[in-house]
């Protein structure tokens, strides 16, 4: 009877560390849940050099203007650019093509999180979701975004594999609350490239 | 006090599955679809709409021009096959590709499209980059909204553009990134010097542009002879409306060399 109660309370406790862990991975990971948000108009383009210590790096330039502020654009919200890479654009398996190594914006206070697969954080193996190729750049203080200024987001890439991928660029805003109905993906991508990493352009 | 326990433990795994299956996903599907060209398209299917990833990209990754050509071909002769649908579904607003006979500058561009009747329509140019020596596909400026100025956005787009040139030429220069890896910096980026780096060592060019029009129009565009195609997969458009769904098309193919150098190719 005790060693029955043991395992009950353990199996509890490990799907307690689960959720505690969890859900505040699906809150950072946040939710396309309207297009307000989206720029007016953007440009996005793609470096691809060789640095003077050998490696390989592919640059992405996102350029942003806004004609008008979103209804998040306020205190208590994050808004970034997610930049996911994925197995294609009807596809959205991780793709380990990149290491993020560096990046530039003139947005207000700006923020990074890097979700990409490590195989030394232990996280990664007990919820690969936070490790799924995807680093979000962008800014803790939205209500700063000024309209009609353009605004730049250049992300530094290593290269890993010079192979064929998706990069999915999805701007989102954290917390949000309603949920767009499916296929919601297709609603929350600003632009999706079917590209190759090492090489310039789409 | 064993039943709580269980309930709890229940929940915890129905909430755990269900992030990382993803709600969103149910009633989803999603798969690849060949169209009449040959050509390999993920298709997305949810609630009464489809997505259509055009990637018609088969043809140009191997720089081969002779495929390009009969990619052209196929695509302006599908126009004629296709009439049914625009006769059917001429008013409804589809989303296309489009390929002048030549390289346009950004000073002829906005005219151009104006003389076409597209302002309004236009929503997305791609860039050719002349630059050492070669034509690069470098970018991809987008208009969401037709209230953003012609003009204005064109100009944007351009010196925008200019910018990665010079950001890239820069980049080369410098010795190594400024900063360690993984870091962050908002400061190490000068515009001007950028734009004018940029300036003297390319020309930028339109290559390609998208528009979002009614089917009718875009029937139109592509028998005008300033253009070399208007492309967008006619069949499968077809296939889906004929069943009832509410069709997008995305192109998400946007590294495919149409043009060669200033030669007109119609």
């Amino acid at each position: 009877m005790r060693f029955k109660e043991l395992k009950i309370s353990s199996m509890v406790l490990v799907a307690t560390v689960l959720l505690i862990m969890t859900i505040p991975q699906a809150y950072t990971t946040g939710t396309c849940d309207t297009e307000d948000f989206y720029p007016s108009s953007h440009e996005h383009d793609k470096w691809s050099y060789i640095d003077p210590s050998g490696r390989r790096i592919d640059t992405i330039i996102t350029y942003s203007l806004w004609g008008e502020k979103s209804q998040y654009f306020q205190n208590g919200y994050y808004f970034s650019f997610d930049y996911y890479r994925t197995v294609s654009c009807g596809d959205g398996t991780d793709k380990d093509v990149y290491d993020y190594y560096w990046g530039l914006t003139n947005l207000p206070n700006p923020r990074v999180d890097v979700e990409e697969w490590n195989p030394w954080n232990p996280l990664c193996y007990a919820l690969s979701r936070i490790c799924n190729e995807e680093v979000e750049i962008g800014t803790k203080t939205p209500q700063d975004i000024q309209t009609n200024t353009w605004y730049y987001v250049s992300v530094y890439f290593t290269v890993k594999k010079q192979e064929s991928y998706a990069v999915r660029i999805e701007p989102e805003v954290e917390p949000a609350s309603t949920i767009t109905p499916p296929p919601w993906e297709e609603w929350c991508l600003l632009a999706c490239y079917n590209t190759k990493a090492g090489s310039s352009g789409w | 006090m064993m039943r709580y326990v269980l309930l709890a433990l229940v929940i915890a795994v129905i909430a755990v599955v269900a992030f990382y299956v993803g709600v969103n996903s149910l009633g989803v599907w999603e798969g690849k679809v060949v169209d009449e060209l040959g050509e390999l398209h993920e298709v997305v299917i949810g609630g009464p709409f489809v997505v259509i990833k055009h990637d018609p990209g088969a043809y140009q990754k191997d720089g081969d021009f002779g495929k390009m050509k009969r990619y052209i071909e196929a695509r302006r002769a599908s126009w004629e096959r296709w009439r049914k649908l625009v006769e059917k579904y001429g008013s409804e607003v589809f989303d296309a590709y489009v390929v002048p006979c030549k390289l346009l500058t950004y000073e002829e561009f906005p005219s151009f499209v104006k003389n076409l009747g597209l302002a309004e329509e236009i929503t997305g140019i791609v860039s050719y980059t002349y630059i050492n020596g070669t034509y690069e596909l470098l970018g991809h400026g987008i208009r969401h909204s037709s209230d953003v100025d012609l003009d204005e956005w064109v100009r944007n787009v351009y010196e925008k553009h200019l910018l990665s040139v010079g950001h890239y030429v820069l980049s080369l220069k410098r010795r190594s990134i400024n900063g360690s890896a993984a870091s962050f910096n908002m400061t190490d980026f000068d515009v001007s010097k950028a734009i004018e780096v940029g300036r003297s060592v390319a020309d930028v060019y339109v290559g390609a542009f998208t528009i979002r029009a009614p089917l009718k129009e875009l029937y139109n565009l592509s028998k005008r002879p300033e253009i070399l195609m208007v492309d967008t997969p006619l069949d499968l458009i077809w296939r889906y409306r004929e069943a009832g769904k509410i069709v997008i098309v995305k192109r998400v193919a946007f590294g495919d060399k149409y043009l060669i150098e200033k030669k007109n190719l119609c």
